[in-house]
């Protein structure tokens, strides 16, 4: 698992990767804490730890969800770098506000010297989500695991939407 | 003892022309660190850029200022509110044929210079980023038409080897 490699890395890129690491979780959280005022399906996604998969390579971490995935991954010498692919027909239901926001957490939490560059686009593909549900409900694996977030209270929904409209 | 209070509609407007003008800041700053990424482009045509001042064409618009090059699109308008706001759209095509690399450095610039770390006011949802789109084809056509009292055609030099 190219995760490990890190371990090696002198103290510069150790401390890079373990900065690069939080960034990665502090996105997630802020995506999660964004999503709470979509509806059911899109406040669901699916969380796979690879560092628990013993067949994993290069990616050590996924948040996938219908509108957007996030990959914590490493090179062959364990440095780490984030993924994002961002779904465009998805973001067409939640709205330009709501899509912006999603985008600024990722550059909001990057946005530290040494960081900017770990940060790389991909095109998002439906498949990569079904077979995560298909993999996360069959249970053959302790690795994924499926979140929905609580909804947010009417009000707020109903100042997000009316942002969404300016 | 009477207080003199300021009337609520003028501390309103007073409130929203500081965030404009936060604003119309930095979409500036935006501008003058987006030009330097074009530089490492070998065609001139990809290190051109159109800057349009819509408010000196006459037409009536919601638009106010646009800078366009053939990556993207950035664009300063006011909505129905008085807000002022910044819209950045992407060529779809050249992500998939250039990379994804400058397209997260202009983003990442388009960020920076509205975060509420950066600014003396909260602009972060002054932000709209649109789904990528042709915008290829909307810079031809613009460079096309030429320069006249309100657009302008730059190019800015290759980035030494």
């Amino acid at each position: 698992m190219n995760y490990l490699q890190g371990m090696n890395l002198p103290l510069e890129g150790q401390v890079r990767n373990h900065a690069i690491e939080k960034a990665y979780f502090q996105i997630i959280e802020a995506t999660i804490r964004h999503s709470k005022a979509f509806n059911t399906e899109f406040r669901t996604a699916i969380q796979v730890n690879h560092k628990n998969n013993p067949d994993a390579t290069y990616q050590v971490h996924q948040f996938l969800s219908p509108y957007i995935y996030l990959q914590l991954e490493a090179d062959e010498d364990g440095q780490l770098i984030i993924s994002y692919a961002d779904n465009i027909e998805a973001m067409d239901v939640i709205g330009f506000y709501d899509y912006s926001r999603i985008l600024l957490n990722i550059f909001h939490f990057t946005n530290q010297a040494g960081i900017e560059d770990s940060l790389e686009h991909f095109i998002y593909s439906k498949s990569i989500l079904e077979e995560a549900r298909i993999k996360a409900k069959s249970n053959t694996s302790d690795f994924y695991s499926i979140t929905t977030a609580e909804p947010l209270k009417d009000q707020f929904a109903l100042l997000i939407f009316l942002s969404n409209h300016f | 003892m009477t207080v003199k209070t300021i009337d609520p509609e003028v501390k309103l407007q007073q409130n929203l022309d500081a965030r404009n003008k936060e604003v119309e800041w930095a979409y500036q700053q935006i501008i003058d660190a987006m030009k330097p990424l074009l530089s490492p482009f070998d065609g001139r045509k990809y290190r051109t850029f159109i800057q349009v001042d819509h408010t000196k064409s006459g037409k009536e618009t919601k638009l106010i200022s646009e800078f366009i090059c053939f990556f993207w699109n950035l664009t300063l308008t006011q909505n129905i509110a008085g807000y002022r706001m910044i819209y950045f759209s992407y060529d779809e095509e050249s992500i998939a044929r250039f990379g994804a690399r400058t397209y997260n450095r202009v983003l990442r610039q388009v960020f920076k210079h509205t975060m509420f770390e950066n600014t003396k006011l909260n602009i972060e949802d002054c932000i709209r980023v649109n789904n990528p789109t042709k915008v290829q084809s909307f810079f031809i056509n613009r460079l096309a038409n030429g320069e006249n009292d309100f657009i302008t055609i730059e190019v800015v030099e290759q980035e030494a080897n």
